[in-house]
């Protein structure tokens, strides 16, 4: 499923053998409200010949760009079907944060050619999670995030800095030929979170270049006790909050995904 | 009993408000003495009032003031809004406007540094000065220290004039068109500056702010 601005809806991932809990939600800055806001979010689960796979992804339209949550939309949609065709075609493909750049960066062209546009008017941030059997594959670009935890331990890991420019209103975007898009292979993940921008103020310590542990666990220790579609009114609640708008100004998305089957970490912990 | 949400009390991570620095040059020579130094010091007031009213701005945005009338002087080293409390502006002398620049981008540069040794997260700066004259001195090497770091983006600068202010050196000190101020629309001029501040100091990280067209039928300025 994608989401994207305002318009909730809920697919709950079934609890079966291997399979994952998610949750996700979008909302718009309070500035922009009752608008859509900028961001989108996605989910879907895969079935493989070597196991079970949650695909997820994130991003962000460029404020700056006419067309921002359309770019959003459709990098989310683009990276979640080219990562179930690769995986689905060889779950061993070795994936490349520029292969994905290249189906993203291509799906925004032509976008923008049915629109008649400018690209750059659908310029976004995306983050996105290949979780496996065996490994979780990360990619980026821009200044989302992606957290992981795995089985051993209950750390919750930021293995991809977000990437600001030395301001804080500058990033690099998709469909810009030059951005750098990074990607890095991690082992098995016991949970995953994926957030826009919006959210790093209160879900990263900037300082010490850590995920602030108490927020992940805090989502994902409700996700292992309680169905999705209970959790997905205390989700949007949150999202709007005034107490989340006090800290931040922007729009804000969050994917957060945890394995139901009873292996590994406790990730409330 | 209300059941509270499940994640009505997630814990947030404590970082400190991302700054928004902004540097005002202020011409304070001689002929700026009278009715423009007057309104300016009200404008400046007013500047104030307005970002302290504004919840995150009076967190977020620093100001910096340098004057030049005579001599180049930091009449107010970077203070948040919350604590600022604008100087008193005393007209004398000549136009050292070159040395005003490059004091404000020294001051800049500095101010970047204890960011960065603090972990403080920030936006791109703004400089803006204000004149009613010309430099009387080499004003040349700060055009070119402001084109280089407004290539590199690492400032943002304003330059408005007043009066019979020389608009040919203003616009050769800014890349962007220098701005003619309206009479003496100082407070109109600073209610935009406070405006545009607390709309920058309020975007989101991949937001490009749009500002408020000075130049409008009923702006502040003329073009």
């Amino acid at each position: 499923m994608v989401r994207a601005g305002s318009r909730p809806s809920l697919a709950a991932a079934t609890p079966a053998r291997d399979a994952w809990r998610v949750l996700s939600g979008v909302a718009a800055a309070p500035r922009k409200r009752p608008g859509p806001g900028d961001d989108a979010v996605g989910h879907r689960t895969l079935s493989t010949d070597t196991g079970f796979w949650l695909l997820a992804a994130c991003a962000d339209g460029a404020g700056s760009a006419a067309l921002g949550r359309c770019g959003a939309e459709v990098a989310v949609r683009q990276a979640l079907a080219w990562l179930a065709r690769r995986l689905k075609r060889n779950p061993r493909s070795q994936l490349t944060a520029a292969s994905l750049q290249h189906a993203v960066d291509r799906a925004l062209a032509a976008e923008a050619r049915r629109r008649s546009v400018d690209v750059r008017d659908l310029a976004t941030t995306l983050v996105v999670a290949a979780a496996g059997p065996e490994s979780t594959w990360l990619a980026q670009v821009g200044d989302g995030a992606a957290v992981v935890q795995h089985p051993a331990s209950p750390r919750w890991h930021l293995p991809i800095w977000p990437d600001r420019g030395e301001h804080v209103n500058e990033t690099q975007f998709a469909g810009h030929p030059r951005s750098q898009w990074r990607a890095v292979e991690l082992p098995r993940a016991q949970a995953l979170a994926l957030l826009s921008d919006g959210l790093l103020p209160v879900a990263v310590d900037l300082a010490t270049r850590q995920a602030f542990q108490p927020f992940f666990s805090g989502f994902a220790g409700e996700l292992v006790q309680r169905e999705p579609s209970e959790l997905q009114p205390a989700l949007e609640s949150f999202l709007t909050s005034p107490r989340l708008a006090e800290r931040t100004d922007d729009d804000v998305s969050l994917v957060v995904a945890v394995r139901c089957e009873p292996a590994g970490a406790d990730v409330s912990a | 009993m209300v059941e509270k949400l499940p994640f009505a009390a997630i814990e947030f991570a404590a970082n400190p408000e991302p700054r928004c620095p902004c540097v005002l040059l202020l011409d304070t020579s001689a002929s700026m003495a009278g009715a423009r130094i007057t309104e300016l010091q009200r404008g400046l007031a007013q500047f104030r009032d307005e970002l302290q009213a504004d919840p995150l701005a009076r967190k977020r945005v620093e100001v910096a003031i340098v004057t030049f009338g005579g001599s180049v002087r930091l009449a107010n080293d970077f203070t948040a809004i919350e604590h600022f409390d604008p100087p008193r502006l005393v007209a004398d002398g000549l136009t050292p406007m070159g040395g005003a620049v490059q004091t404000g981008l020294e001051l800049l540069r500095g101010r970047k540094q204890v960011y960065r040794d603090n972990g403080l997260a920030y936006y791109r700066p703004w400089m803006f000065l204000l004149t009613d004259g010309e430099p009387n001195d080499d004003w040349r090497e700060g055009a070119a220290a402001v084109k280089q770091a407004e290539a590199a983006r690492q400032v943002a600068f304003f330059a408005v004039g007043v009066g019979e202010a020389n608009f040919d050196v203003l616009g050769q000190l800014a890349t962007r068109q220098p701005l003619q101020l309206r009479g003496l629309m100082f407070r109109e001029m600073f209610q935009w500056l406070s405006n545009s501040l607390r709309s920058v100091s309020q975007s989101g990280i991949t937001d490009e702010v749009a500002l408020s067209n000075p130049a409008s039928p009923d702006g502040w300025a003329k073009v």
